[in-house]
């Protein structure tokens, strides 16, 4: 099981979180073509290692935050609030 | 040490939520918080900081997140403190009295019950008197929070999953062998 760290509650288990897919994805805006939408709605990244993504905390401050994790070995390698940048997870 | 006890909390009181107005950025919406905040601050005395229960004259007032609060109050029923806040011009209120149902789990193993069935870590360098969590134990999604150093904590349930709750507890404490339940 996983330990993530809630940016406003602490460390917690996995169950009390919900998976929320890639962050830091870009609106592309009302008149973008449809290539560029497909891309919004469709494409997501896979890098083997560190991958930023969004969570809930669905069973305590149901916050959305940012997590950090590394796909290769599901190491949670920080998490941070969403007005901050990556460079703030811890 | 007191021994373990655990029991429903009869009169638990009006438990109302708030959510602050001015959620989200700029400084528009901080301006409206400020004055959401300020508003609660004036109705109840105090606002408890992150993780934190403030408590003042009969009400509690409990952190639930960046943008929720829940008051217990034993001064007024449900609707009276709902028009309390809500004269406040705080945000959303809502009168929440009937969601929940109270627990008392208090004395010796106490700690030893809650940590067989809630991840959480309630040793007393990192929740005391005064903290509060949302969290799930026994599979269970509680509010929790500890009200004096003996170590007392008080645990809101949903009522459909109060019994079971209970009798989970009363298992733990038999099979922990933390001290019998009166």
């Amino acid at each position: 099981m996983l330990q993530i760290r809630c940016p406003w509650c602490g460390p917690r288990d996995e169950p009390e979180f919900r998976y929320g897919g890639e962050a830091h994805l870009r609106f592309p805006g009302n008149e973008a073509d449809p290539a560029a939408w497909a891309r919004f709605l469709y494409y997501r990244d896979n890098p083997a290692g560190a991958y930023r993504e969004r969570w809930v905390h669905t069973a305590g401050c149901r916050q959305w935050f940012h997590v950090i994790r590394d796909t290769t070995s599901h190491r949670i390698l920080g998490s941070y609030r969403l007005d901050e940048p990556p460079e703030r997870a811890r | 040490m007191a021994r373990l006890r655990f029991e429903p909390v009869r009169d638990l009181g009006a438990l109302t939520a708030v959510r602050p107005a001015g959620r989200g950025q700029g400084p528009e919406a901080s301006g409206a918080r400020a004055r959401a905040l300020g508003g609660l601050v004036a109705a109840l005395g105090a606002l408890p900081g992150e993780n934190r229960v403030a408590s003042v004259s009969g009400r509690e007032v409990l952190w639930l997140g960046p943008d929720e609060f829940l008051i217990a109050s034993s001064l007024e029923n449900g609707s009276d403190l709902e028009q309390v806040l809500r004269a406040t011009g705080a945000g959303a209120v809502i009168d929440l009295s009937s969601n929940w149902v109270g627990f008392d789990l208090a004395g010796d193993g106490a700690r030893a019950v809650l940590a067989s069935g809630c991840s959480i870590d309630f040793h007393p360098r990192s929740f005391g008197v005064g903290s509060i969590a949302q969290t799930s134990m026994a599979r269970v999604p509680i509010t929790i929070w500890q009200r004096s150093p003996e170590p007392s904590y008080r645990i809101l349930v949903r009522p459909s999953l109060a019994s079971y709750l209970a009798a989970w507890v009363a298992d733990a404490a038999g099979s922990l062998e933390a001290g019998s339940l009166e």
